[in-house]
Parts: structure tokens; sequence; C-alpha cells
């Protein structure tokens, strides 16, 4: 038997099938709660719906990306285990890296998983699931006490919220300068972005619906001008 | 007597959504640890393949010697931005390239705070549409793997991808750099990332940083900007403020606060 055996066996569908569909159902529950909580607390039905099309437009290009890490997978894993680990937990660096250091150790090629003995594609497997636990089981621990002391420490004194409000700055302090000056192309990724953002704030004072596509138009653009730099520079 | 009076003072109360978001995110994450690691398990024993453990156990170490430091740091650091959104964020990954962007410009658009209960049900709106556009489209690309496959695999795809995080970041920078809005706003608070970005931009233009790198630069940051935030705080710069009242008269009031 091989690995190909299990990659595209019908159990490992309906495994995956029912991980995703019970994700998407806890999603949907959670969506529907949250939502109630927002109208409860003041925020409107309109500005709700602007929220979700903003999230479905700003999650659309990242989520080709992540696509390309499946095709990237697909090759050397089958298409389905692949599909649930890119849908869940996974990052394409993480998937790969767990994928290769497992593939290392027993001496084979990542290439040759499928056609390779099953042993090493359900030892892969194990080890892809086994090493992301951390993550998930220090959430659960702990998530609740943590998030909730911050919600009690920023309603109780001005101090604790602006101490609060650092934790989100403190990202975007890096995160700007790290990717603006880390390249050309990268810059100009930012700053064409910013440029868009900035064009579709002001339109959508005309147009309200070009607001709710901010994001995806802006990182349209300005990947398309990165890559597009990309290549003069090459030249 | 006295101790309980002092308790029910002290005593804080979640809202009812935020405290059912935490014990559903828990028993989720339960649930969903348990059937990840059920899936390579039952392929284990169904096809009677178990690998031998001398030839897991070196990767499998090697792996979470690497990640697991990682992953109780994102914990820590994206926690406060996430709320009770945490749980299915990290079950579902991807949490810096797609959750957190779509996170803080959906706080941004609906004008309310992180670790609030109205942030905490926006963050968790975002989360959830975010999760499911994603698994709706790897399963989009699983059918329609064929016809896309020269696309993807070209190599304009390929570097597109790398400019990815910094077109997301143009985006949201605007967010971050307008003026805020609403009636009880903090005023200044752009000053406490001062020193942060200052350092990260010498040492990303000095060429001694790279962008796997961020979350220990983010480290570093957090107390830099709290510190910031501190000494601004104390000396009136940084303050909460209703903008229906002139700027003095608020600053002295959050003084007050």
């Amino acid at each position: 038997m091989t690995g190909s055996t299990i990659a595209n066996s019908p159990l490992l569908y309906v495994l995956v099938g029912c991980g995703l569909l019970a994700i998407i159902a806890y999603a949907l529950i959670s969506l529907r709660k949250a939502k109630q909580c927002c109208l409860e607390q003041g925020i409107s039905e309109e500005k709700i719906k602007e929220v979700i099309t903003s999230t479905i437009s700003a999650s659309l290009v990242p989520s080709l990306a992540i696509l390309i890490g499946f095709l990237i997978l697909a090759a050397s894993m089958g298409s389905v285990w692949p599909w649930w680990r890119l849908s869940v937990i996974g990052a394409l660096q993480y998937e790969t890296m767990a994928a290769n250091y497992t593939v290392s150790s027993m001496g084979v090629e990542l290439g040759s998983l499928l056609s390779g003995p099953a042993e090493n594609y359900t030892g892969v497997m194990l080890v892809m699931t086994l090493g992301v636990v951390v993550g998930p089981i220090v959430v659960t621990l702990f998530a609740k006490k943590y998030s909730t002391g911050l919600m009690k420490a920023k309603s109780t004194s001005d101090w604790g919220n602006i101490a609060i409000t650092c934790i989100p700055m403190a990202v975007v302090a890096v995160y700007i300068p790290l990717l603006l000056f880390s390249s050309i192309p990268h810059a100009v990724a930012f700053l064409a972005s910013l440029v868009v953002t900035l064009i579709c704030a002001m339109l959508s004072r005309k147009i309200r619906a070009v607001g709710n596509f901010t994001i995806g138009l802006s990182m349209i653009f300005g990947i398309v001008a990165a890559v597009a730099v990309e290549f003069l520079l090459k030249k | 007597m006295a101790k309980k009076e002092k308790k029910e003072v002290t005593a804080y109360s979640l809202d009812p959504f935020v405290e059912w978001a935490h014990r559903t995110g828990r028993i989720f994450m339960i649930c969903f640890l348990l059937y990840a690691i059920a899936i390579p398990v039952i392929c284990c024993i169904v096809f009677g393949a178990w690998p031998k453990p001398q030839a897991v156990l070196p990767g499998l170490l090697t792996v979470l010697m690497m990640l697991g430091v990682q992953s109780v740091l994102e914990v820590g650091l994206y926690t406060p931005i996430l709320g009770s959104s945490s749980y299915l964020t990290f079950a579902t990954g991807n949490i810096m390239n797609l959750k957190i962007p779509c996170v803080m410009n959906a706080q941004k658009i609906a004008g309310v705070e992180t670790n609030t209960t109205a942030g905490d049900a926006i963050a968790l709106i975002s989360t959830c549409v975010s999760s499911i556009v994603t698994i709706v489209i790897l399963i989009i690309g699983m059918f329609l793997i064929v016809p896309l496959r020269p696309f993807l695999e070209s190599s304009v795809a390929s570097s597109a991808s790398n400019y990815l995080l910094a077109a997301l970041f143009g985006s949201i920078a605007v967010g971050f750099l307008a003026p805020q809005r609403g009636k009880h706003i903090m005023k200044n608070k752009l000053w406490v990332c001062i020193l942060p970005f200052v350092l990260t931009m010498i040492l990303a233009i000095s060429g001694q940083l790279k962008s796997s790198m961020a979350m220990v630069m983010i480290l570093v940051a957090i107390p830099l900007c709290i510190l910031t935030g501190r000494i601004l705080y104390k000396k009136g710069v940084i303050y909460f403020a209703d903008t229906t009242k002139k700027a003095p008269e608020a600053a002295q009031e959050s003084a007050e606060k």
C-alpha cells in the first residue's frame, strides 16, 4: 500500500468534509450570536453588513494566496490532506516545514510521499497535526482569563485602556516600517494600496458601496503595482 | 461580611455574549483538537499504517521546539486584539496574513474598540466570515484545480503572494492614521508608536531586520509603546476626550480619572 491509497481514499474525503462542515456550522452559529450582540450594543444592521462585505473583500485575495499554497502541497501530498490543513490551523510556511522535517527524519523525499509506503504518509500527517497543538491548547486554557482580564482593566481605568490599546498599535508600528522599507516593490505595494484606499474613502462619500470593497480593491492594485515594479527592476 | 461586600464591589460581571463566546469557544476548541488528531489516527488504524515512532519523533520534536514558543507568543500577542474570537482564529489559522488585518479593519469600520463587548462581537463576525471565505475558496479550488493550476503556478502569481501583507497593511494604515470618530476618544494615541516605528525603520533600512523576525520585534515594541504611553499619559499628552467638550477641559478630566 502506498501513500496515494490514503491520500485519495474516500475515508479521508469523508473525515475532512465532516470536519470542515463542523467548523462552518460553528462559525455560522457564532456569526448569528455575534450579530445579535452587535444589535444589542447599538451597532446598526447596515454597519454589520458593511463589516461583513468588507471582510469578504479583504479575505478574497489572501485566500487566493492560500490556494497557491494548496497547489504546492497538493503536488506532493494529494489534494485532500492539504485541503484540510490549509482550511484549518495551517499556514503554508508551517505546513511545508513540518512535512519537510518529517520526511528528512525518515530519510525520504517529500516528492516520494504519494508513491512511497503508506507509513511515511501517515507519519507526516501525524507530525503536521501534533506539531501545532501548542497554540490551540494555550488558547483553550488561558484565552478567557487573559481576554476578560484585559476587558476589566480597560473598563476600570483610562491608563488600563491606553496600555491595552498599545498592543495593536505595536503590531502596526512594527509591520508598517518593516514592509515599507524591506524592498522597493514592497514599498510600492504598501503605498499604492494606501493611495487606492484614500481614493475609495473619498469615492464612498458619493457611492456608498465602494467603501465595502476598499480593502479588496486596494490590495489588488497594490499587488499589481508591486509585481509591475518588480518586473521593471528585473529588466 | 466586610470581605463579602468588598468582593461585590470588585466583581466584574462579563457580558452574557462574551461569557457565551468563551464557553462555546473552549468546547469547540477541545472538540476540534480531538477531531484533528483523530483524522491521522483513524487513517493509521483503518489502513494499518502506523509509522515507526523513531521515524516520526525527531521531526515532531523539531517542529514542536520551533513552533511551540512561537505559538505561545502568538496567543499572548493576538488575544488582546481577537478577544473571544481567538478560538476560531487559532483553529482556522492564517492569523497574521488574514485574520488580524480583517479584525482590525472590521473594528475600524464599526467604530468599536478591542477588549469591549462590541469589539469582541465585531471581531467574531469578521473571523467567522473570513474563515468561511477561505474554506469556500479552497473548496472551489479543489474542483477547479486542473484549470486553475497553470495560473496559480505561474511566476506572476508566486511573486504576487509576496506582496500580500504589504498591500494589506497599506490599506489598514489609513484607518490608523485617520482622525478617530466617536464621542469618547483617545487623543494623540499615535505618539505611542513613535519609538518602535523609528527603531524598526532603522533596523529594516540597515537590513538587520527581516519580515520573518516581525514577532520578535513586536515583543520589543509592546513594552516600548506601553512605556511611551505611560509617560505621555502622565504628562497629559495622551488623554481621553469627550468630543463634545473642549480639549483642556477633557484632558483635566481624564487625568483626574
